[in-house]
């Protein structure tokens, strides 16, 4: 996420839709900016100790901020809701803030990581009852479902949503406001890119790897689907 | 008379060999359909490009073999398997032998440290990866308590690239010891006690009778221990996937780890069948090497 929110601030929507559609490069300023600015604040000792081993299903980044040891955490709107289901007291003490903006940068500084509305239902061309199948569907959007999900601290798509707490409704604020939205590049890309882009990130992180020669890897794995997949 | 003896003779070799056909009939059905049979397709997948469920492969011939040839995460990933298996093997069994030669020693009055010292091989594998992976934590693991105890910082293992396979290692070898330990148990109790007596009213010490007798005793099971430690650690999967997912990057990537996120993740059911098949290639020289050098050691 930092390395989609820092190119994003630097290189605006484009830089990756760019890259992604073959127009542009991933070896650009943009993503050579968010890796260099990662490695910079790795160097500094900006993220805790471990954090490169850390998965979020195991909830050890959570444990550390419950514990104090963790300031904050770049984390979605889901996380209010994971907290409020495993660590309800823990709620009083969190709080929200955006993705700072980058000095100096011509970009929108408004937009935002993440995806407006998560869940999409379909059905299937086969499907034997699709009249049933799509009553099925209005029952998940029905009054109860809704008034459901706002009490799990979910952002409902109504116009005029007001949410029940005052945390959900900053971020939904923060979203109304921003200009556009950034899809989580490693859904955006083609699975055998995204799976390159989340190893190359954790070598960025680590280390182990140059921005550049991470961004080249990343542009030859995208060079390659291209290439299969005219 | 004669006839008859032989024709029923004949008779009773034939329904022998019906019953034996019928009893056969149902593992060698499941060997075709579970193992003959995704060996071959996994062969022949490795020539297509495939995502996994759209209706049209493409056949692209060799070509998955030739990048896998030139993969270089491949390579590091079939090197990690090696430390894999040198490790578990020069780790594991001496320490199985170590445990279970105490508890043969020990008789019954050990009974309780056999139960205990087996309860790792009773949990299964994820549940062993999570409890590593929380113990190991950098922030709240024990490592880094007693680090922080004793004065030290916070330790990272398994998000530090250098550390990170053989600390999972360690985790392998804390499941599969006990493994070990019954297996040469077991191979103790298939010696004679008489050998025991024997050698001690000729009196050998125990230290002699562990190295002369029971030792060289033990040998055709030592032997296969390694080839199951040697198959076990080259398709090794569920601690890696569960403890690091192969990462920071590659550094703790196996082959088998690889292969699922190729052909499950980065939808490529095609390099992942090639890479699956490049396993079964090189598990089976390597395989066949081993049980050969053994082997002829004996002669």
């Amino acid at each position: 996420m930092y390395y989609m929110y820092l190119a994003t601030r630097f290189g605006g929507l484009n830089a990756f839709a760019d890259a992604a559609s073959g127009k542009g490069k991933f070896e650009n300023p943009a993503f050579e900016f968010a890796g260099n600015k990662i490695q910079d604040w790795v160097k500094k000792g900006y993220y805790m100790n471990g954090f490169n081993g850390m998965d979020d299903d195991s909830g050890q980044a959570r444990q550390a901020l419950y514990k104090g040891d963790a300031a904050m955490d770049l984390m979605g709107s889901w996380f209010s809701g994971t907290v409020l289901g495993e660590n309800p007291d823990f709620m009083s003490k969190l709080g929200f803030f955006p993705f700072p903006a980058l000095d100096g940068s011509k970009e929108d500084q408004s937009l935002c990581a993440g995806t407006v509305g998560d869940n999409l239902y379909s059905v299937s061309e086969t499907c034997k009852d699709k009249e049933g199948a799509f009553k099925l569907i209005q029952s998940l959007l029905d009054d109860q479902a809704l008034q459901d999900r706002k009490k799990l601290g979910k952002i409902i798509p109504l116009k005029d949503f007001k949410a029940d707490d005052v945390l959900t409704q900053k971020i939904l604020d923060t979203v109304n406001k921003a200009k556009g939205v950034q899809l989580w590049y490693d859904q955006y890309l083609p699975a055998e890119v995204a799976e390159v882009h989340k190893s190359t990130c954790q070598e960025i992180f680590g280390l182990t790897k140059t921005p550049q020669d991470a961004d080249k890897e990343l542009q030859a794995a995208m060079d390659a689907y291209k290439a299969k997949n005219k | 008379m004669q006839s008859q003896t032989n024709s029923l003779a004949k008779r009773r070799a034939a329904s022998t060999r019906n019953a034996a056909i019928i009893f056969l009939v149902p593992a060698f059905l499941f060997l075709i359909i579970y193992i003959a049979y995704p060996i071959v397709y996994s062969f022949n997948l490795s020539c297509y490009d495939w995502n996994g469920f759209a209706s049209d492969k493409v056949f692209v011939g060799l070509n998955n073999w030739i990048e896998l040839l030139r993969d270089t995460v491949f390579r590091k990933s079939f090197l990690n398997n090696i430390i894999i298996m040198v490790l578990s093997i020069i780790v594991q069994l001496p320490i199985g032998m170590a445990l279970a030669t105490f508890l043969d020693f020990g008789g019954k009055k050990f009974n309780l440290f056999k139960i205990i010292w087996f309860i790792p091989m009773l949990m299964s594998s994820v549940a062993i990866g999570y409890l590593f992976k929380y113990a190991l934590d950098a922030n709240s693991g024990i490592v880094t308590g007693i680090s922080k105890a004793l004065g030290g910082h916070s330790i990272d293992l398994l998000g530090n690239p250098k550390t990170a396979l053989v600390t999972i290692t360690v985790a392998i070898c804390w499941q599969f010891i006990p493994f070990y330990m019954v297996y040469f148990l077991a191979a103790y109790s298939g010696i004679p006690s008489d050998l025991y007596e024997a050698a001690i009213i000729d009196g050998a010490k125990k230290s002699q009778y562990f190295w002369k007798i029971a030792l060289p005793l033990m040998k055709p099971a030592i032997k296969s221990a390694i080839v199951l430690s040697m198959v076990g650690s080259l398709k090794y999967f569920d601690l890696i996937y569960v403890m690091t997912g192969g990462g920071p990057g590659s550094a703790s990537e196996l082959m088998a780890t690889y292969m699922y996120k190729n052909a499950f993740l980065s939808q490529r059911m095609g390099y992942g069948s090639a890479i699956a098949s490049g396993m079964f290639i090189l598990i089976t020289i390597i395989s066949l090497v081993t049980i050969k050098a053994l082997n002829r050691k004996e002669d």
